[in-house]
């Protein structure tokens, strides 16, 4: 056999492989990168009618007006907070489910919570919202009205209207509209775990309890981070449908200096304003940021392993 | 393994062959294509369905088919010929009307159409900035000439009313929809009946009988919602219609500025709103005005109403559907429960006969414009003059001809026959009638409607026409002259407004918390200092500029 | 059967008990969706439903069913569904399989390029040009083939195909199988969980998404069944709100009549049940794939 070159060697082992991406890197190309030239609105002002090749071209100018709009700093604020709020609360709350469906014993209640808990990923936001305004009213709201009869408090507290609670309400709504549906991904880690790794703990005196915390999670760590990494590198995404719902489409505007984010807030002044332009200059700036995020998450992630790339 | 495979390769091919048929199917039908339908050729006076035009499209001659779109996320476009009015059209007239939906999201739909200039014949939306940029970009017919060949347009609007709807080059590119010459409108102040009586029907004209009458409710009725100033506390701007004659809850709803000598100023500081504020304030803050006005939804309101649980009720509208029924239901078990509207409430001193909660304007709510995609202009702009003639109305709303009506009276107004009283509303209901409205011809609607109901029994009456002619039609003024004034979204004044409505929303809210007349004071400076620094003056003059404008359009100039 | 030890025990209870308390919290307001479906509309305005309709009516239903244009929007949706789905997880999941590998030429320039459409996008308008050009616009392909490849997807399917064992592949190749054929013939079969799990997340997003065919489709026939649902909702609630524009003009309908039944709100319950209830039966018949030890048989067969 004739020496073969290392980089013809390694096409002949691999040439399957690249055969297996093509497909998906030729999509990726014409879905994708083809349009991307859209971008650019972000430095124009855009016009429907002139189309990207004759629209005036703007520079920086809108991202000077976001950096410079009088909410700036409030609305960058808010968007880190709920971030960070829903990566403590709800990023953990599908894997402890995930690890308490693990500890079932009978297959069939297993399966009837399984399949009850992730219900409410199917109620849309309105539905959910109009659920949960109505509970929290002052007038007739279910809450007010069991706190009052368990002599808890005198009054009916406004709950919406307070900025203090804004946050809390809309975590929770969070955590229990998508606990279920998000957990699924954690089971299919756990069933994907040896068995015997449990037998030989418990012979060696661990109980389930321990067994939870030094088999299955670490088992399903790798799948936990690479979640973690996303979730980081999604960080200015901290919210829209929810917040926008919960704040009655916008116009609750008493807890306006909470709950707005930088999507609502795009959506309130650039996109009913046919603001293309400003809102894609919001929206590039945002994946900027998203993306260094992702870098450094992963770039701390590659320490204990697991990494993107 | 191998059989896992083969078997979903089989089960793929099915599909695939089953999702082409489909696709060939549908290629096959529904090819939006307006046939040609020949434009106005010499024709005999003889058709009986061109009304008095010689000239002109004859309706029925030939087939006319056209697109239609409804720039609305709510909106959907009924399909056409799919109710019995449409279905005589579709038949009799040979015309049909090919609806694309918006599908909830109007926006960008109507982004990617003017993009890649993809506009279907006919279009249906708000008049004002989306206007003017299709007609800049030349994508629109002009209808001058057209409003002068065909006459129900003509003679129903009147010709100050189509100078109305020049634009800035003097053409005529739209055909308004619920345009109308006489008052109407739903907004005021409902009452619970029951309450009202007993608590001793005391009087309830100015806003301290009002705010009495409140404390009494809360006093009595611990449970009952005292004053319910609907969603977003747009009851509250209501209650300025009251402070001042001839001021409009527009101003700070809408406008967000006040007109005074010729020119708009600032609501901040216009001294109606101010004392409005106050009064508002202070009933939120002594619990006479609803806690949840800001953060509630509408079906909650309508479950308070339907529950009897609201004394007083203010909105836009108080006539809605759902309180409609609750009306009728408690009347039925209770004749001297349900809800009732009152004169508006005012300030001492201020004549009552000029206070206006509502307001209408002639030009109605949106508007038709014909697009350079349609291939014979003239024929539709025919079809929806008919269409906004007695003829076409009484076909929308009460059928075609000889279904529950055979001929017009004098007026002009179709005479309904027994099928009409008799039928009942199950069979009723599958009519469909009144879903095609899109070139609505208030005028002669609301005229009819009256003469009707004069006609009929005073029980028969339905319940929300007999509070209109009662009260709020009566309470309504002629804003026309305060039509388009919103800048576009990304003009300079556009920019101004969309932080102006920012700050306002703001500020209103935080007034209603307020704890004193002095927070309120206060509250609204700083509202007015903020305003001022994000560009306000640009709003208010864009707005001076476009009433003083529309004055000179109205006068003919 | 191990013996468990009383801390044990108190475990298995509180686990129990979280989890019943959890199930109560989430099915109480769909099984209260559901009640307001079968509820007449008035009545609901009154308040206070909560566990079994009061005035029981299936005229909500009825209007949903009626509607002609349900048959062919079901169908299309199952079709999109069932081609989607499969397309998208076939080709995602073999792009995640080639990017597992990671000491392959040109590895990080594939990872980077496919991460990169994860957070920079041309917005809408070109898209919608690129589609016309492509003469997708206004056909049924057009809600499957753009989204066939999610990297988000791609990159959870690449997770779960690097944490099997090396032992695995290797017995594979050893044999002489292709990479393409150790795919195919080993890690699919093995991989039961990770499939399931992202066919459902891509049947989900299928059935659920309007958004494309609000945009780019026109022709009634092949708008699916969230869309339709969507127009039957909006329609409803144009009569309402129509009835009350200028002064109530459009009501040549007697108000309390149909409207007792349906309303916006007793609708959108119905509707949305409608629109979901296929979906969510779906997962119960996947749940088996989460059986543990998959893996454990095939290193030792």
């Amino acid at each position: 056999m004739r020496l073969q070159s290392p980089l013809k060697k390694r096409l002949k082992r691999e040439w399957d492989i690249h055969l297996m991406i093509i497909p998906g890197v030729l999509l990726l190309f014409v879905f994708n990168y083809l349009p991307m030239y859209g971008v650019v609105t972000a430095f124009q002002d855009y016009n429907l009618f002139k189309g990207f090749a004759d629209s005036p071209w703007a520079g920086t100018k809108h991202f000077r007006m976001f950096f410079h709009s009088p909410d700036f700093w409030t609305i960058m604020r808010n968007t880190v907070i709920v971030s960070l709020l829903k990566l403590v609360f709800s990023f953990p709350a599908p894997i402890a489910l995930a690890l308490l469906l693990n500890e079932v014993g009978k297959a069939a209640f297993k399966r009837v919570i399984q399949t009850v808990s992730y219900l409410p990923h199917f109620l849309s936001w309105v539905i959910v919202g109009g659920f949960v305004i109505s509970m929290l009213s002052v007038d007739n709201g279910s809450i007010n009205i069991l706190l009052m009869k368990l002599h808890l408090i005198d009054e009916p507290i406004n709950w919406l209207s307070e900025s203090n609670y804004f946050w809390g309400i809309l975590i929770a709504s969070n955590v229990w509209k998508d606990i279920g549906f998000a957990s699924i991904v954690y089971l299919a880690a756990i069933s994907g775990i040896d068995p015997h790794l449990y037998e030989s703990a418990s012979i060696d005196g661990a109980n389930r309890f321990r067994q939870m915390f030094s088999i299955t999670l670490p088992s399903i760590m790798p799948v936990i981070v690479i979640f973690m990494i996303l979730a980081i590198g999604n960080v200015m995404n901290a919210g829209f449908e929810d917040i926008l719902i919960l704040t009655n489409n916008g116009v609750n505007a008493i807890v306006r200096n909470v709950s707005d984010v930088i999507d609502t807030y795009v959506y309130r002044i650039g996109i009913q304003n046919q603001r293309f332009s400003y809102a894609a200059a919001v929206g590039l700036f945002k994946s900027v940021i998203n993306v260094l995020l992702l870098i450094g998450a992963n770039r701390i992630a590659r320490r204990s392993g697991q990494s993107l790339w | 393994m191998k059989r896992t495979r083969k078997s979903w390769v089989a089960i793929m091919s099915a599909l695939l062959i089953a999702s082409s048929v489909i696709g060939a199917c549908s290629n096959g039908n529904n090819k939006p294509e307006a046939s040609p339908a020949g434009s106005a050729g010499e024709s005999t006076p003889s058709s009986d369905n061109a009304s008095a035009s010689p000239a002109g499209f004859q309706l029925g001659s030939q087939p006319l088919k056209f697109s239609m779109y409804g720039n609305y996320d709510w909106l959907t476009l009924d399909p056409w010929a799919d109710d019995v009015s449409t279905k005589w059209i579709q038949d009799n007239l040979k015309v049909t009307i090919e609806p694309v939906q918006s599908g909830g999201a109007a926006q960008q739909k109507f982004s990617t159409m003017l993009a890649t200039d993809d506009l279907t014949d006919v279009i249906l939306l708000d008049r004002g900035p989306d206007v003017e940029k299709l007609r800049q970009a030349g994508k629109l017919v002009p209808l001058d000439d057209y409003y002068n060949k065909y006459p129900n347009f003509k003679k129903w609007m009147g010709d100050e009313t189509i100078n109305m709807l020049r634009s800035s080059d003097g053409h005529i590119y739209q055909m308004p929809n619920w345009y109308t010459t006489s008052a109407n409108g739903n907004a005021g102040y409902l009452i619970n009946r029951k309450v009202y009586k007993e608590l001793g029907s005391p009087t309830l004209e100015t806003f301290d009988d009002l705010y009495a009458y409140l404390q009494k409710v809360k006093a009595t009725y611990p449970d009952m919602v005292p004053l319910e100033t609907d969603v977003e506390a747009q009851g509250v701007q209501i209650l300025t219609s009251g402070f001042a004659e001839g001021y409009s809850p527009s101003w700070p709803g809408t406008n967000r500025a006040v007109p005074a000598d010729g020119k708009f100023v600032s609501i901040f500081t216009d001294p109606v709103f101010n004392e409005t504020m106050k009064y508002a304030s202070k009933l939120f803050r002594e619990k006479l005005m609803t806690q949840d006005t800001l953060t509630e939804k509408k079906e909650q309101v309508f479950e308070k109403l339907t529950n009897g649980k609201v004394a007083v009720f203010t909105a836009y509208s108080v006539l809605e559907n759902q309180i409609n029924s609750a009306n009728t239901l408690m009347r039925k078990n209770d004749p001297e429960s349900g809800y009732e509207v009152i004169w508006p409430v005012h300030k001492e001193g201020v004549n009552k006969d000029k206070v206006y909660p509502n307001s209408y304007n002639r030009l109605g709510w949106n508007v038709n414009v014909i697009t350079t995609a349609a291939k014979d202009p003239e024929a539709i702009f025919a079809f929806m003059d008919w269409l906004t003639g007695p003829e076409g109305m009484s076909t929308l709303y009460f059928g075609p001809k000889g279904k529950y009506w055979s001929e017009m009276d004098e007026n002009e107004y179709p005479v309904l026959n027994d099928a009409w009283f008799n039928t009942p509303l199950e069979e009723k209901d599958k009519d469909k009638l009144g879903r095609w409205a899109w070139v609505g011809n208030t005028t002669y609607l609301d005229t009819m409607k009256m003469a009707n109901n004069a006609k009929m029994e005073p029980e028969q009456v339905q319940w929300p026409d007999t509070q209109q002619s009662a009260v709020t039609w009566k309470t309504s003024q002629d804003l026309t002259a305060f039509i388009n004034l919103m800048p576009a979204g990304d003009s300079e004044a556009g920019i101004a407004k969309t932080a102006v409505d920012e700050i306002f929303k703001k500020y209103y809210a935080q007034a209603l918390f307020a704890k004193s007349d002095e927070e309120v004071d206060a509250i609204l400076k700083k509202a007015e200092d903020e305003a001022m620094s994000q560009g306000y003056q640009k709003l208010l003059d864009y707005e001076t500029e476009a009433w003083q404008n529309n004055l000179k359009q109205m006068a003919g100039q | 059967m191990i013996k468990l030890s009383s801390g044990e025990k108190i475990f298995q209870v509180c686990v129990y008990i979280l989890l019943i308390l959890l199930g109560i919290v989430t099915l109480y307001p769909f099984w209260n969706a559901i009640v307001i479906s079968f509820n007449a509309g008035a009545d609901t305005a009154r308040g206070d439903i909560t566990l079994w309709p009061r005035v029981f009516t299936l005229d909500n239903y009825q209007l949903v069913f009626e509607d002609g244009r349900l048959t062919y929007a079901f169908l299309i949706s199952v079709l999109r569904v069932l081609i989607g789905t499969t397309l998208s997880v076939s080709l995602t999941s073999m792009l995640a399989y080639g990017l597992s590998k990671t000491k392959i030429l040109l590895f990080k320039p594939y990872m980077f390029y496919c991460i990169f459409t994860m957070f920079f996008s041309g917005g809408l308008i070109p898209s919608f040009v690129l589609n016309k050009e492509l003469h997708l616009n206004n056909t049924f392909w057009v809600l499957i083939i753009p989204s066939l490849i999610s990297v988000y997807n791609m990159i959870i399917f690449r997770t779960f195909f690097r944490e099997l064992p090396d032992g695995l592949e290797e017995s594979a190749r050893i044999d002489g199988c292709t990479n393409i054929g150790t795919f195919v013939r080993i890690v699919i079969p093995v991989s039961g969980p990770v499939f399931a799990t992202l066919a459902l997340f891509t049947a989900v997003y299928h059935w659920n998404d309007w958004f494309t065919a609000a945009i780019y489709i026109n022709k009634m026939n092949l708008l699916p069944i969230s869309s339709i649902l969507q127009q039957i909702l909006n329609s409803n609630l144009a009569t309402e709100m129509l009835a009350t524009q200028t002064g109530g003009n459009a009501s040549a309908i007697d108000a309390v009549g149909k409207l007792q039944t349906v309303t916006s709100k007793s609708l959108s319950m119905a509707t949305m049940l409608v629109a979901s209830m296929p979906i969510i039966l779906i997962y119960p018949f996947l749940q088996k794939y989460f059986v543990k030890g998959v893996l454990v048989g095939s290193i030792k067969g």
